[in-house]
């Protein structure tokens, strides 16, 4: 029989630095992949901020890298494109190539998309964590 | 179909929190999920009747609308009786189609009901 995959779903909702919710989140994000999980993360309101290229902390643990370590072990890694384009991160539409709007402050491994990217993650996951929410 | 529990419990205009939930809600709604939205705390602002422009005044929508909109798509919201009480809000200040529930009645629904729980 083969065993099915569990799916664990994280929402990010503040920024990184400011707190140490980005930070616990890739941690468990990364552990959880390392375990067989299929994981997919979703930026919320402030956390999208997490998806900025170029973080170079000088102390603090780099949630960008960390990011992109999680997309490279196939963390799937969406952000809110209405909370994007409130911060500036957006430079144009929807790429459909690349199934993600236009941004050339944010990381490759995260893809800028509707809340319903979201929704699509609640409905299949097995468990959901929240980081920031509360 | 799954079932999602939005909880906020923050006020309607002070913060994010309020909104992102309520986008949630309407969202899951419209992808054909189930929805019970729980106003606890200060939260239970959210569904207070008769916000005078908020959108105009301070550029925030009306939550009030938020939360018609969430009960005409199907959804459910619930109201915290302990909340409402310790604020001196009464259920006729709420719009119409909320239910009041007790503190024992919400935590029953938490862990009988409801596939996730997204708390804002």
């Amino acid at each position: 029989m083969v065993k099915e995959q569990k799916a664990l779903a994280c929402m990010l909702f503040s920024g990184p630095y400011g707190s140490q919710d980005a930070d616990i989140m890739a941690r468990i994000a990364e552990r959880a992949l390392d375990m067989g999980y299929g994981v997919k993360i979703f930026l919320y309101g402030d956390g999208v901020h997490a998806q900025m290229s170029g973080q170079r902390p000088k102390a603090f643990f780099n949630v960008g890298d960390a990011l992109e370590r999680i997309a490279k072990k196939g963390g799937n890694i969406k952000s809110c494109v209405r909370c994007s384009e409130a911060r500036g991160y957006l430079d144009g539409g929807y790429d459909d190539d690349n199934e993600r709007y236009i941004s050339s402050k944010s990381l490759d491994a995260v893809r800028i998309y509707s809340l319903y990217g979201f929704i699509d993650m609640i409905k299949d996951a097995h468990t959901i964590l929240t980081f920031g929410s509360t | 179909m799954k079932h999602i529990i939005v909880e906020l419990s923050h006020p309607p205009f002070g913060h994010e929190h309020t909104f992102a939930g309520l986008y949630v809600a309407t969202a899951s709604l419209s992808k054909a999920m189930d929805v019970t939205v729980l106003l606890r705390g200060d939260a239970v602002y959210t569904a207070m009747k008769g916000q005078v422009e908020p959108q105009r005044l301070i550029a925030l929508p009306p939550t009030e609308q938020q939360v018609e909109d969430i009960l005409a798509l199907g959804g459910r919201v619930i109201a915290e009786a302990h909340s409402m009480e310790v604020r001196g809000l009464g259920p006729e200040e709420l719009v119409e189609g909320i239910e009041v529930l007790s503190t024992q009645e919400i935590h029953d629904l938490l862990l009988n009901e409801g596939d996730h729980v997204v708390a804002f």
